[in-house]
């Protein structure tokens, strides 16, 4: 290991398991302390990071069952015809790119908009490598919760310890999504977006990837739900890393 | 003017055919297919150990990398590794659904234990062939501990309870053994900066 400042022997295996994304609670907050002074320690972090992403090219391939690119191919053409399922991040005619939360008052259109962008957000998300912000403005961590924007559009801050860690914007329409955007976590690897119903219920809606402490991820929301009382990102041992309190 | 013939989809790069895909084009869409199949159902496979459950991890997988091709940034990195990380993660999800173990480990430690030439296509490329030579040389307990944790994503703590073995081995053996594949892979880089 490459680190040398003071302390830096006490988190040598912490570093392997932060660039893995599997540290978790006390350790993880002691370190990240640790790494905004270390910048030995963090440039050790993200060169493990690397070599953590490469070790999926090096697993074997392996010949699909016969018939794989057909059924691929098929579902392909499915999703093409479906008009209720957008192609994530595709420009709509006549359309714009969504701006941001705040500003001019959203037609349906708009927020449709608004979920392709948070679709669009999945993609980058779930695999760890950030997006370009769709939100703008630096993810507007400092939103109040249960903020209805227009409509169905519920904005939320997602907080942590009371500290803003990103914002969650959920379309309560037809189809419903759940979009947020997460920051400064201080955490990589994969973490689980959970929502409770009104009614008390909870859901897990999907697992997404944090890279750097940031990410963003977007997931359609099964229908029937209801009103949502409130969204978690837990971390895979099931701590909760930030809350949203998405009632209005 | 005189127009360049357009490349074959064959020719074209990973990047190339997700650019492809996302402007709608039908062609790229199916040489992308042709391209990722292996390498994505191979992982799912090595991964969950089930032939019916990979076939579903990697048709999704390539049905959301077709869906989100139109926001991929080849600035973030290369369309191998963001392929084979959304089929990580959906084999991830669905182990954690079924609650099933991963059966799938045990294999996947001895094919990324030997540093055999194999067929596919991906062994070819050098990132691989090192990877594969780094791992090669890593003890079995510590490569099996590292898969664990980078591939299934399992904590120290559980990795040290799937093992039977105390938390700080568990955490030394993760460490060590992603030191070594760093080491190996800053070292590949060397050499080729000394050989350009």
């Amino acid at each position: 290991m490459t680190t040398g400042g003071s302390g830096c022997g006490r988190f040598a295996d912490d570093l392997a398991e932060l660039a893995l994304g599997t540290l978790t609670g006390r350790e993880r907050a002691e370190l990240l302390g640790h790494l905004e002074g270390c910048p030995r320690c963090t440039e050790e972090v993200e060169g493990l990071s690397a070599a953590a992403d490469s070790l999926l090219l090096a697993v074997p391939e392996a010949e699909p069952p016969v018939g794989f690119e057909v059924r691929v191919l098929d579902r392909l053409a499915a999703a093409r015809r479906d008009p209720s399922v957008p192609r994530l991040g595709a420009r709509r005619r006549g359309g714009r790119r969504w701006a941001g939360p705040a500003g001019a008052p959203r037609t349906r259109s708009a927020r449709r908009l608004v979920a392709s962008a948070a679709a669009a957000a999945l993609l980058a998300a779930s695999v760890g490598f950030g997006i370009g912000r769709a939100t703008g403005g630096g993810g507007r961590s400092n939103a109040a919760p249960g903020v209805a924007l227009n409509g169905n559009v519920v904005e939320a801050s997602l907080l942590s310890a009371g500290h803003a860690r990103g914002v969650v914007y959920v379309d309560e329409g037809d189809p419903g999504w759940l979009f947020m955007t997460v920051e400064r976590m201080g955490s990589v690897g994969p973490v689980t977006c959970e929502v409770t119903t009104a009614s008390g219920h909870t859901v897990m809606l999907g697992t997404f990837w944090l890279q750097s402490g940031h990410g963003a991820w977007a997931s359609q929301l099964p229908g029937n739900l209801g009103p949502l009382r409130s969204a978690r990102v837990r971390a895979s041992d099931g701590t909760v890393l930030a809350s949203a309190s998405l009632s209005v | 003017m005189r127009r360049a013939p357009r490349p074959e989809t064959g020719e074209l790069t990973d990047e190339a055919l997700l650019a492809g895909m996302a402007q709608g084009d039908d062609a790229s869409a199916v040489a992308f297919v042709r391209r990722y199949q292996r390498r994505v159902f191979g992982l799912a496979y090595g991964m969950v150990g089930d032939a019916g459950m990979a076939e579903d991890i990697a048709q999704e997988a390539l049905v959301r990398a077709w869906r989100h091709a139109p926001v991929f940034d080849a600035r973030r990195g290369s369309a191998t590794t963001w392929v084979l990380t959304i089929a990580r993660n959906l084999a991830i999800d669905a182990l954690r659904v079924r609650r099933s173990v991963p059966v799938g480990a045990d294999e996947l430690v001895g094919l990324l234990g030997h540093d055999r030439p194999t067929e596919d296509a991906l062994a070819a490329t050098e990132i691989a062939g090192g990877l594969r030579n780094a791992l090669a040389g890593i003890p079995v307990e510590q490569r099996r501990a590292l898969i664990l944790a980078a591939v299934y994503g399992y904590t120290a703590h559980e990795v040290g309870r799937l093992e039977a073995i105390p938390l700080g081995t568990a955490k030394t053996r993760i460490r060590t053994a992603l030191s070594k594949v760093r080491h190996a892979l800053d070292e590949q880089a060397s050499h080729h900066e000394d050989v350009e």
